[in-house]
């Protein structure tokens, strides 16, 4: 007995702490969690682009109602327009925005809205955070509710106290990205001549790391580089003779990042004597995006005068007339004034090295350069002109015309052979299926995985790999830390609702306080009901006893 | 305003309890025998949650998912509970109302504590749930039930209890300890809304379980003259 009493004086003792200790452990937890990214942040030549901001903890509004610098917009980004999207950054705390489902759910109307909303993103630096989220079924419908709401602002009394408002949660970081670098890496084809002295065509491509939103572009123009070098490297190692030495170089700044790595390239290659003698360099951009059968050749020289460029732009206007599309040639001086190039070959006609720019956009300020996404320009089409046919096979083929064109005018360009044989080269060893294409699709950061390292490794030599640092001091370009996030959506009821149901809990409450007080009045009744049942049966039993004895 | 949410859904558990205590004239004991019957119920759960690890593994922990066996085993654990309340009830001198309250309202005071807790304190948080109103409703309920088996219990310690009478005190503490199976198992099948469920509830607790039982304690206080 005393063991047990000292067991129960242990719990009566213990309770408080064990309690305080499991109220410590338990925190609130949500249902609605949706993973969600940054918008891009970074910063080139002193210009900052895109979101700055990054924790939010607001309101949830619908962009249709009032809001304020502590309310945060959900919407679908198929909503959003441009001069919504600029009242947002100046009058809202935070925006988030819903991916749509797929691209079929799109009109052609709210695709061109689409790219127009993503310019203005990238065009500067934004205060509000904004985050973007994959389709989720429940965060759609949470937008729809609140949509709904705003529009029934005026709906009674009751019902507003009763309705739901919702507020979200993002712990998101902002830090600088320490020592930030840009990936070039570099190899040429190889050849058994040991001429070193040969003319050199460098063919130069980049790889989108990021748009509006910080994830890998649709890379396009490398995936025809990496074909480009699948398909050299096999003549290569059939003997054939070139007149060249082809070097292929990809970077990992866009036109977003000023096309930085260049100088870095042109620095460790050209100006250190490394390579000598170039015939032309070829610049890669976007060309496959734009799904109409049209190629540009941009040069800040006219072309009029015979010379290499003009030869092989001949050759192109040639190889492109058997695929049925046409090569047409853009003529723009540079604006050495401006310290932003509109296309990559600018840099290398600056330090005196003629280069053009292959492209499928005429406008270097074509949305589609940038555009995260830039496949929505191929479902399009599908959908309005080839209502039957797949957006993807339509774009594999796209990529294969334009390789083919290149990989053709290539071929005539650099081999010493007669045209006979060129054309048999170009019809019976260069097959390019989609197979192909679809393993070099998808290619990643340099920095991240080493699938192209090890594609360059496997066809070229001198493979190398550099870095464009930012000066310490004052940096060229900065990156921020993206990161993934969390988005936490939590139901919450206005202020009212809780003043209400403290009302209602004080009557509840109230009623049971009189039922206690007035608890005997109960029992008495019930009592007084047993007691008669009692009188009666003590009254049965006497009569029953009487006429028993009587 | 969430601390706003957290204290009402607080005030709809603690307050009937305290109310009990106050305006039954239990006040006026003090709170040691409370204290000790609700360090009894922490005991008994320990060994309820000992008993349970020899089960086998057929209790589901989802509601939608009705288990009648598992349920039935639990509820056989439950069983444990009335001999804690009884063994609580056997502590505590003399044969006046109040050592019933001191019982319940001790017992209740912890369950309470302990079960609805840590799910009131989320009420904390920034998201809402009518979850936790529900819960303080039914710690309500519970009071309602706790206070019928303690008079049950009572009843049932008693060598003086009215013949007729014995088998309906078996039935009511069968029922109300195997009212996880039935009840809750009827109105899942019926597949009735929550708040409807919590309105039966406490109907049958107060009308089936709780009126029929003050009529047996009134009869034998009558009876022994308290």
């Amino acid at each position: 007995m005393g063991m047990l009493n000292s067991l129960t004086d242990f719990i009566k003792n213990g309770l408080p702490i064990i309690f305080m200790v499991l109220l410590m452990c338990s925190s609130s937890l949500s249902d609605t969690d949706f993973e969600i990214q940054r918008m891009v942040h970074f910063e080139i030549m002193g210009i900052p682009i895109g979101s700055a901001g990054s924790s939010l903890n607001m309101e949830a509004r619908s962009f249709s109602s009032d809001f304020n610098f502590r309310s945060c917009i959900l919407a679908r980004i198929q909503d959003l327009s441009v001069d919504l999207f600029r009242v947002i950054k100046s009058k809202a705390g935070g925006l988030v925005i819903l991916m749509p489902q797929n691209e079929t759910q799109l009109s052609l109307e709210e695709k061109e809205n689409l790219f127009l909303l993503e310019q203005e993103m990238l065009s500067e630096e934004t205060r509000v955070p904004i985050y973007f989220a994959n389709y989720h079924q429940n965060l759609a419908n949470i937008i729809a509710e609140i949509d709904n709401f705003s529009s029934k602002m005026k709906m009674d009394f009751l019902n507003q106290i009763n309705s739901n408002g919702y507020q979200v949660v993002v712990g998101g970081t902002n830090a600088v990205i320490k020592n930030p670098k840009i990936s070039i890496i570099q190899g040429e084809l190889p050849t058994e001549d040991p001429q070193t002295n040969k003319p050199t065509i460098i063919i130069f491509s980049q790889l989108k790391t990021f748009g509006v939103v910080p994830n890998e572009l649709p890379n396009l123009d490398a995936t025809i580089l990496m074909l480009l070098i699948d398909n050299l490297s096999k003549l290569f190692n059939q003997n054939f003779s070139s007149k060249y030495r082809i070097i292929f170089a990809l970077h990992e700044s866009g036109s977003l990042l000023n096309f930085h790595a260049t100088k870095k390239f042109i620095e460790a290659n050209i100006d250190e004597g490394n390579v000598r003698n170039i015939e032309f360099v070829v610049c890669l951009d976007t060309l496959a995006e734009n799904p109409e059968s049209i190629f540009y050749l941009h040069s800040s020289k006219p072309i009029t005068n015979p010379g290499t460029t003009t030869k092989f732009f001949e050759v192109l206007q040639k190889k492109a007339e058997m695929y049925e599309a046409t090569f047409d040639y853009v003529h723009k001086k540079i604006n050495l004034a401006d310290p932003f190039h509109k296309w990559n070959h600018e840099i290398f006609n600056i330090k005196k090295n003629p280069a053009f720019t292959l492209s499928s956009l005429n406008n270097p300020l074509d949305p589609l350069r940038t555009s995260f996404f830039s496949k929505y320009a191929y479902s399009s089409l599908s959908s309005n002109d080839h209502p039957d046919s797949d957006y993807d096979s339509v774009m594999l083929k796209k990529i294969q015309v334009t390789t083919k064109i290149l990989l053709e005018a290539l071929v005539h360009y650099i081999f010493n052979l007669d045209e006979e044989a060129k054309d048999k080269i170009a019809k019976d060893t260069l097959p390019i299926d989609e197979q192909s294409i679809k393993k070099y699709i998808s290619l990643q950061s340099i920095q991240k995985s080493h699938n192209i390292k090890t594609a360059f490794e496997m066809f070229l030599k001198n493979v190398k790999i550099s870095y464009d640092k930012a000066d310490n001091l004052d940096p060229e370009f900065k990156f921020y830390d993206q990161g993934d996030s969390k988005l936490h959506i939590y139901k919450v009821k206005p202020a009212l609702f809780d003043l209400f149901l403290l009302l209602i809990i004080c009557c509840y409450l109230f009623c049971l306080y009189f039922i206690i007080i007035h608890f005997s009045k109960v029992y008495d009744l019930i009592q007084s009901t047993v007691t008669t049942n009692h009188d009666e049966n003590k009254t049965n039993g006497v009569s029953h006893v009487k006429s028993k004895y009587i | 305003m969430t601390l706003f949410h957290f204290g009402n859904v607080v005030a709809l558990a603690v307050l009937p309890i305290y109310f009990l205590y106050k305006f039954s004239g239990l006040s006026e004991y003090g709170l040691t025998k409370i204290f000790h019957a609700g360090s009894i119920y922490v005991f008994t759960q320990l060994c309820k949650m000992l008993i349970l690890t020899f089960f086998p593994e057929t209790i589901n922990t989802d509601p939608a998912d009705f288990n009648f066996l598992g349920e039935c085993l639990r509820c056989s654990a439950d069983l444990l509970d009335f001999v804690g309340l009884a063994f609580v009830l056997s502590k505590i001198p003399g044969k006046s109302h109040s050592k019933l309250l001191t019982a319940a309202v001790g017992w209740s005071s912890a369950e309470i504590i302990l079960s609805k807790g840590l799910i009131l304190w989320r009420a904390r948080g920034a998201e809402f749930s009518w979850i936790y109103t529900q819960k303080s409703l039914e710690s309500n309920i519970l009071l309602v039930v706790t206070c019928t088996v303690t008079c049950l219990l009572w009843l049932f310690s008693r060598h003086d209890l009215n013949r007729k009478h014995a088998p309906i005190v078996t039935f009511l503490l069968l029922a109300i300890a195997f009212k996880a199976v039935w009840l809750d198992g009827t109105l899942l099948v019926m597949g009735i809304g929550t708040w409807t469920c919590l309105a039966i509830k406490m109907a049958v607790s107060i009308f089936c379980f709780g009126l029929p039982t003050l009529y047996l304690y009134a009869n034998m206080a009558q009876t022994i003259g308290i």
